[in-house]
């Protein structure tokens, strides 16, 4: 039976890692630029980036994926199934991201910020090479928390058909009347987010050397 | 080459922290800036380092002017003439000492790293703080991360050395350790301004002692 | 769950007024000449309902109808690909352009009627009223009071709910709803439920694999109904070649051989 499911599982679980990991490595990066711009930008840009945020926290991941994916092509932009759930992903834990880096940038020591500035480096390198190194290392519990999140928020995509692990498992118990392929897919993600766990402790380890 | 604040005020909110203040620091001298805490000691220091607009008044160092009544004129061609040792220090943890001290020349001066670190180096030596280049800053001692920070702030050969409070964080020995340096850069002719509370430190440090209040003329 | 159902329902209500107030799209004209020019139709299916469509072993999909579909498709001339979507959203799928056809145990309704342009029926299902073997259930009123499992979304659940009076008996006055047919099973043997309403197709696959000993079928049932392909109202090119090429199929005896493949009638 379970060689059986396996061969679908596995490639459920592919699809799964696959939105993750492409989630993750543009989410991440654009949260760091996009906190840079809202921090430097003025009065103007603000409010565009709190609605942004509200927007993306204020409603279900479920809901942006298919308002993406079915409601855009009624004002003119018609997404790939793939395509939306990157854009959906990426925009919703950008938002989240955010979020979490200002929190952190927040509990960084203003003093760093004005040595940075005494010593005449430029508000990019104070940012990028000052405050964002010293928040990520703070932010690394929460973005953790985010990542493991990610791991498991994955499963809204079944609703574009895409077959990742949850729907996977699904199909399987449908297949074959048994409900042993849910207990493979619940292995399956603790294997994965085990991993994930086991990844990020190294590299809070890692960047905690000071 | 001296430094010149000339009828500087500043508020905050409604209250006035200073008003009418002058204050001129030259060459080889260590001006020591005296009076209780919450004075405005401090916000005078972070006017003269550029860290804080004041509303009137004129700030000047050799030629370039910081600001004038409440504008910024050149704050960037400024800094680099005036250096300032932190209370806390605020040195970054996340790099070593010896990049603490290098990061910014090789960045803003166009120094090349190994030409840097030599003189990184160099400074460490004279601050007998040499063994710590490759340690990070929170393993170092308040006295350590006091001399870590001085060497950092010379490492772009200002013309006025500001120190906020210097002996507040160290024991007796490292203080008079901290009077040694002070008056060896007065030697070396940077012009220095302390501001303290501890009076002991200022008699012995200083060549010159002012209070806030007197500073204030009442044309 | 009861959330997601909720934004679920009122995401659909939202795109179904949005499509409501589009005067011209493609989806409104007839699609035929386009989908000959690209050289395939896209088959929406939902992978999780054995033995119409499924995955096997290999992940390959493979059921009655992936073979149904095949074999209309040589007769049509055209390549069918298949695409998975969520059950829930076919109809958004369709008339949205992002499939062409729904073909997975698509059972003809008077509701879905308003909504898409359905084909001749290829398959008869009826709609089983399943308890377990020692069940004191035997008819149609016995079912007041207690607790009845459907899929959500399927015409079981609207076969139900087509007898207001009964529905209105039953515990919390409507059927519980599950996401998928198997859902519903585990739910009955877990002794939540005392009785599912489910196709009858599905019902007779799912206890051959699960053991037939284990359940009781009643001999009350909910209804006959049909399935056929769904596709959008303005293709009435698309809708007569599939009627053709469907006849076809009963004709050359093919249909006949896939009964006997998946079901051994």
């Amino acid at each position: 039976m379970i060689r059986q499911i396996l061969p679908s599982l596995l490639a459920g679980a592919g699809v799964t890692l696959q939105v993750f990991a492409l989630t993750l490595l543009l989410s991440l990066p654009l949260a760091c630029l996009l906190q840079a711009f809202q921090q430097f930008s003025g009065r103007l840009l603000k409010p565009l980036f709190r609605g942004y945020i509200t927007l993306m926290r204020g409603t279900p991941l479920l809901l942006q994926l298919m308002f993406i994916f079915f409601g855009m092509p009624y004002l003119g932009l018609t997404f790939s199934r793939e395509a939306s759930i990157l854009i959906a992903f990426t925009l919703n834990y950008t938002a989240y991201f955010i979020e979490i880096l200002r929190g952190a940038l927040g509990a960084v020591d203003p003093g760093q910020a004005e040595a940075g500035k005494m010593l005449g480096f430029s508000r990019r390198t104070i940012y990028f090479r000052i405050q964002l190194p010293q928040a990520l290392r703070n932010a690394m519990p929460a973005i953790g928390n985010e990542v493991l999140n990610l791991v498991k928020d994955t499963s809204l995509i079944y609703v574009l058909g895409a077959s990742e692990l949850l729907k996977a498992g699904r199909s399987a118990v449908n297949t074959y009347a048994t409900a042993l392929p849910f207990v493979v897919v619940g292995l399956l993600y603790l294997a994965m987010c085990g991993g994930f766990s086991w990844i990020l402790s190294r590299i809070e380890k890692r960047i905690s050397y000071y | 080459m001296s430094c010149i604040a000339e009828k500087c005020a500043k508020t905050f909110g409604a209250d006035p922290v200073f008003e009418n203040v002058s204050l001129r620091i030259d060459q080889g001298e260590i001006v020591c800036l005296m009076g209780p805490s919450g004075a405005g000691k401090t916000t005078l220091l972070r006017c003269l380092c550029g860290l804080e607009l004041p509303e009137k008044g004129t700030i000047s160092l050799s030629g370039t002017v910081l600001c004038q009544d409440g504008h910024w004129c050149d704050p960037v061609q400024y800094r680099q003439k005036i250096g300032l040792v932190f209370q806390n220090w605020n040195l970054f943890p996340h790099w070593t000492v010896l990049r603490n001290l290098t990061e910014a020349p090789v960045r803003l001066k166009g120094m090349s790293r190994e030409e840097a670190e030599k003189k990184a180096r160099r400074l460490l030596e004279q601050l007998k703080i040499e063994q710590k280049a490759q340690a990070y800053p929170n393993s170092l001692s308040g006295g350590q991360k006091q001399r870590a920070a001085i060497a950092r702030a010379c490492m772009l050969a200002p013309e006025i050395l500001c120190f906020d409070e210097p002996t507040s964080a160290l024991d007796e020995q490292s203080a008079l350790d901290v009077t040694q340096i002070i008056q060896d850069l007065a030697a070396q002719g940077l012009g220095i301004l302390v501001v303290t509370h501890d009076e002991q430190f200022a008699r012995r440090t200083g060549t010159r002692f002012v209070r806030l209040n007197e500073l204030q003329s009442n044309s | 769950m009861k959330s997601r159902k909720v934004w679920m329902s009122l995401i659909s209500l939202g795109l179904l007024m949005m499509s409501g107030c589009q005067a011209k799209t493609t989806a409104q004209q007839d699609s035929y000449s386009t989908l000959q020019a690209r050289g395939k139709v896209v088959v929406g299916i939902d992978d999780t309902f054995a033995p119409m469509g499924f995955r096997d072993e290999n992940n390959e999909l493979t059921g009655y109808d992936i073979d149904m579909a095949q074999a209309v498709s040589e007769k049509l001339g055209l390549t069918f690909e298949f695409q998975t979507i969520d059950w829930s959203m076919k109809e958004t799928e369709l008339n949205a352009g992002n499939i062409d056809l729904i073909w997975n145990g698509y059972s003809i309704t008077e509701t879905r009627k308003q909504q898409v342009a359905f084909s001749e029926p290829y398959l008869e299902n009826r709609q089983l009223i399943i308890t377990l073997a020692d069940s004191a259930i035997m008819t149609k009123d016995d079912l007041a009071g207690q607790s009845v499992a459907v899929q959500k979304e399927s015409s079981a659940l609207e076969a139900v709910m087509a007898e207001a009076e009964l529905a209105a008996k039953l515990k919390n006055g409507a059927p519980e709803e599950f996401d998928t047919n198997i859902d519903c099973f585990m739910d009955l043997e877990a002794g939540r439920s005392q009785a599912i309403v489910v196709d009858e197709v599905l019902a007779r696959y799912v206890m051959k694999q699960r053991g037939l000993d284990k359940y009781k079928v009643l001999d009350d049932n909910f209804g006959t109904e049909q399935y056929a392909v769904g596709m959008r109202k303005s293709d009435a090119t698309l809708l007569s070649k599939i009627n053709e090429a469907m006849q076809a199929c009963v004709e050359d005896g093919t249909q006949a051989a896939l009964n006997a493949k998946w079901f051994g009638e």
